[in-house]
């Protein structure tokens, strides 16, 4: 890979994201849901990022936070050169042109009362400067890009089902070009036969426009097939970082290898493979286990486990890992 | 015996905007202790059919019609409301897709699980003499088996869980406590809706697991509706596909995932994301599906089948039997050969 050699598009360093809860009574000690704590990664341009964990492990949360909507507790983001968690407001918002999301839910990401037209062409009337007529002709070819019709501008949302819905979400992320685009679960709501279609026009559009993605996914052979490099994240911690393929290959922390052992895969010979399952359901983020993570649901947990933070350490070039195991290797 | 034989299951619901057939003409038979999964997509009627069985549907709207409808060895075809009320929980019984809705959020879940044994298992409470139980006799030994029962669905601490209440579980717990009531009085056959459609992963595996080691221990039949190919595989036996409230094609797992008769489960297959998979492009079927209320001339999936010839567009194929147990709903599947992936 030659991504090391490019300047990352975003960047973030020791990142933590942390939500108070209420208190249960008057005096009690403030408590945190640590969501996202201490996540440093890159993202290069034209690659497809993802991140994969179950739910409640701040896959959302640092999405938000690299689009500059999640306040950042600590840490560092950069976007194109820019010090993202150090604008203002205003900043924020030219900022932000560049960057688009495309939500999980079709169904409920779309304004019922705005026709399609409306819906597509509203980013570019915050943007302003466009005639009517002009915005008709861009929302037209732009709809005729992601497989609908200049026809169908004047319907509205209800008139479509759940993979064109989808397809009017990425007409209105894409209208303006951006650098960067987030798809958070994008096709998780929609039918089994649709979600080929969808994942292959995000690919055909990627390639075209030279997007940037930030692919959000619980389906772990959905990222593999998309994304080059990708995050595996626990409870708010990184635990395997860098090239998709190494990571798939040889997966090192004992949480990827669980998570590819849960996932129930079809196999052309109709044959189920073996696999070892993991115990126990996640931890609160709230109280989350000392040391590391994983501990306590962990196959391969030593005493030390409990006791200290393994380290984000080296395995191979672009593969990290966060794990004991390795820790010892790199030393 | 069979634990489940449908036989020309029509389900109609009349709507102001038309007249929806969900279901058309559907037969479905289940063997003892046999796992049998219907696959289809949202809107193929695979839930309306697991309600018909049931009798869960009200009519009106729905207009249920059946030839034949006969459960682990009762017909239930002309059951009263009444009656099939001791039939459901005992005979057959039903796991949700979403626990927290299908369980009472105001009552603690052992009690939920008691009621179950309270309500069918009344020849269970007699004394060594024949006697019935006296009331508060029947409560604890309900409580007793609740607790066995909890434990069979690997909840630690059953008797602590006895006393929780929906809320205060987890997903993949309260996914449990729904295994446990269905489990509750050894059925003949168990439904379950989408068990996992709202779980992670790695839980979606424990739960699994659970309900197909309890399946197979007590020898109960299962009937899993699922639009989840990766589940079905590992867990089904034998396998119907529903495209548009029909059955397109139906056979044993291993064959059905080793060479796709019709065009629609092949492309369905295809569009499964696989981790051992090395292709650049998702095989995509076009387009998608047809509206409920105008369904398409001749076969169902003519519109966006890739091999659909002048025939598939004037006439509906019928369900041909082929060797081995298998059925297809294609004009074409002899001359359909598909690409080695």
């Amino acid at each position: 890979m030659t991504s090391n050699e490019r300047e990352p598009l975003l960047k973030m360093e020791h990142v933590s994201v942390a939500f108070p809860v209420k208190k249960d009574f008057p005096f009690q000690k403030k408590r945190f849901v640590k969501a996202v704590t201490d996540v440093s990664l890159e993202i290069y341009p034209g690659e497809t990022f993802g991140v994969v964990g179950e739910s409640g492990c701040g896959k959302s949360t640092l999405a938000n936070c690299t689009l500059g909507m999640q306040r950042v507790d600590a840490g560092k983001i950069f976007f194109d050169g820019q010090e993202l968690t150090a604008m203002n407001e205003r900043r924020l918002k030219e900022a932000r042109r560049s960057m688009q999301v495309i939500f999980q839910d079709p169904f409920s990401s779309l304004n019922p009362r705005f026709s399609v037209f409306d819906l597509i062409s509203e980013p570019l009337r915050i943007k302003g400067g466009y005639t009517y007529a002009e915005m008709r002709r861009t929302v037209g070819e732009m709809l005729r890009e992601v497989g609908l019709s200049e026809g169908d501008m004047d319907r509205f949302p209800s008139d479509f089902s759940g993979g064109q819905k989808q397809r009017i979400g990425i007409a209105r992320a894409l209208i303006l070009k951006p650098k960067y685009l987030v798809c958070d679960e994008p096709v998780s709501a929609l039918d089994v036969s649709v979600h080929a279609q969808i994942l292959n026009l995000l690919m055909d559009l990627q390639e075209k426009y030279h997007i940037t993605y930030l692919f959000i996914s619980h389906n772990l052979a959905v990222v593999k097939r998309v994304s080059s490099r990708a995050v595996v994240m626990y409870l708010g911690k990184v635990m395997e970082y860098g090239d998709v393929q190494k990571i798939f290959h040889h997966p090192s922390h004992p949480y990827t290898r669980a998570l590819m052992d849960s996932v129930f895969d079809v196999d052309i010979h109709g044959c189920p493979r073996e696999r070892k399952r993991l115990k126990g359901e996640v931890p609160s983020p709230i109280n989350p286990p000392a040391g590391c993570r994983f501990c306590g649901r962990c196959p391969e947990e030593q005493p030390r486990c409990s006791r200290g933070e393994p380290p984000l350490v080296q395995i191979e070039e672009d593969h990290y890992a966060a794990c004991f195991l390795h820790a010892d290797k790199a030393e | 015996m069979k634990a489940l034989e449908v036989e020309n299951l029509k389900v109609i619901f009349p709507t102001e905007a038309g007249i929806v057939r969900a279901v058309e003409g559907i037969d479905i038979h289940i063997d003892e202790g046999e796992c049998v999964a219907i696959v289809g997509e949202s809107g193929c009627g695979k839930s309306v059919t697991s309600l018909a069985v049931m009798k869960l549907l009200t009519s009106p709207p729905a207009i249920v019609r059946v030839d034949k409808l006969v459960l682990g060895g009762i017909d239930i075809k002309d059951l009263s409301d009444k009656q099939m009320q001791k039939v459901r929980g005992k005979d057959v019984a039903m796991i949700f897709q979403d626990a927290l809705t299908a369980l009472n959020p105001v009552m603690s879940v052992g009690k939920q699980i008691d009621e179950i044994f309270l309500a069918h298992g009344r020849e269970h409470f007699i004394d060594e003499t024949g006697k019935a139980l006296p009331y508060f006799a029947r409560k604890k030994e309900a409580k007793r088996r609740t607790i066995e029962a909890l434990k069979l669905v690997g909840i630690s601490d059953a008797e602590l869980r006895y006393r929780a209440y929906p809320h205060q579980l987890s997903g993949g717990m309260r996914q449990r406590v729904l295994i446990a009531m269905a489990f509750a009085c050894n059925p003949h056959l168990i439904i379950a809706d989408e068990p996992t459609t709202a779980l992670d992963v790695t839980i979606q595996a424990q739960v699994l697991d659970i309900l197909k080691e309890l399946q197979r221990k007590q020898k109960t039949s299962l009937m899993l509706i699922t639009h989840d190919l990766s589940i079905v595989m590992n867990m089904a036996d034998r396998i119907y596909v529903m495209y548009c409230g029909k059955i397109v094609e139906s056979a044993r797992t291993p064959d059905l995932f080793r060479q796709p008769l019709h065009p629609y489960t092949h492309g369905l297959l295809g569009s499964v994301a696989r981790i051992d998979d090395t292709r650049e492009r998702f095989v995509q079927i076009p387009s998608s599906l047809p509206s409920p209320m105008h369904k398409p001339e001749g076969c169902y999936f003519h519109p966006r089948c890739v091999y659909a010839t002048e025939r598939c567009r004037q006439q509906m194929p019928p369900l041909e039997e082929l060797e081995g147990g298998r059925c297809v709903r294609c004009w074409n599947y002899k001359e359909i050969c598909y690409d080695k992936q």
